[in-house]
């Protein structure tokens, strides 16, 4: 995987990749106090191949952003239809099928929302990428620990 | 947002208060699929890219707005790495 280049600090970042964030829409939606973006792509990055990104979110209170994007009712909702994959207090996983499949694994570590979500090459169904990004999503949970994110 | 060879195309919409959600997100694939032909017509999917140095700080007045204050900043290192990738080794 080839990391592309870093957006930065973000004030009003997605909730996840792959989501559409409308705050006029849903003015009483949960806001993030800010957050960041990263995205790997492998190989060249077409769109036949698989991409993968993660947004790291800050919240006065979190339960309530993940609450709302359960619901699909939160700051950012889906484009396409999603199905529910699994489901924790604190963890959600759903893909989506549309002109490219995702899947986002998303989990709250106290008042953080790490999300990681995986596209998969254009033509492939999203199944085969589920196992791949809960795998990232641990491993992104564990470095959002290790800095001590999850402590304030 | 969509990705396109080295390139990526991203298309915010903002509407008014009384508009569907369906209608934005309509419109922005719509603007989306016409800035991805522009894209390819103009050879920009298959360009080199070079990343821009990042500005150094400086100690004389700024002339562009101030940046917002981080309200939440995120340490470097909470970011994936490459060996948290399946298959990376």
């Amino acid at each position: 995987m080839t990391r592309l280049p870093d957006l930065g600090y973000m004030a009003k970042p997605t909730t996840a990749d792959g989501l559409m964030c409308n705050e006029v829409d849903r003015p009483d939606a949960a806001r993030p106090l800010g957050g960041e973006y990263w995205s790997w792509v492998q190989g060249s990055g077409k769109l036949s191949e698989v991409s993968v990104s993660e947004v790291i979110t800050g919240w006065d209170d979190a339960a309530r952003a993940l609450d709302e994007l359960r619901a699909d009712k939160g700051q950012c909702v889906f484009l396409d239809p999603y199905k529910e994959l699994s489901s924790g207090a604190d963890r959600w996983v759903v893909s989506t099928q549309g002109e490219i499949d995702l899947v986002i694994a998303i989990q709250r570590v106290n008042h953080v929302l790490v999300a990681v979500t995986v596209y998969a090459p254009k033509g492939q169904r999203a199944a085969a990428y589920v196992q791949p990004a809960e795998k990232l999503l641990a491993a992104a949970v564990k470095r959002a620990r290790e800095v001590g994110l999850a402590k304030r | 947002m969509r990705r396109l060879g080295n390139l990526t195309i991203g298309i915010s919409v903002f509407g008014a208060p009384a508009d569907s959600t369906t209608l934005l997100a309509d419109t922005a694939t719509k603007l989306l699929d016409i800035a991805e032909k522009r894209a390819r017509n103009a050879g920009a999917d298959t360009a080199t890219y070079v990343a821009a140095p990042r500005p150094q700080p400086s100690t004389t007045t700024p002339t562009s707005p101030t940046p917002e204050p981080a309200l939440f900043p995120i340490p470097s290192g909470a970011k994936l790495r490459l060996a948290d990738f399946p298959g990376s080794g």
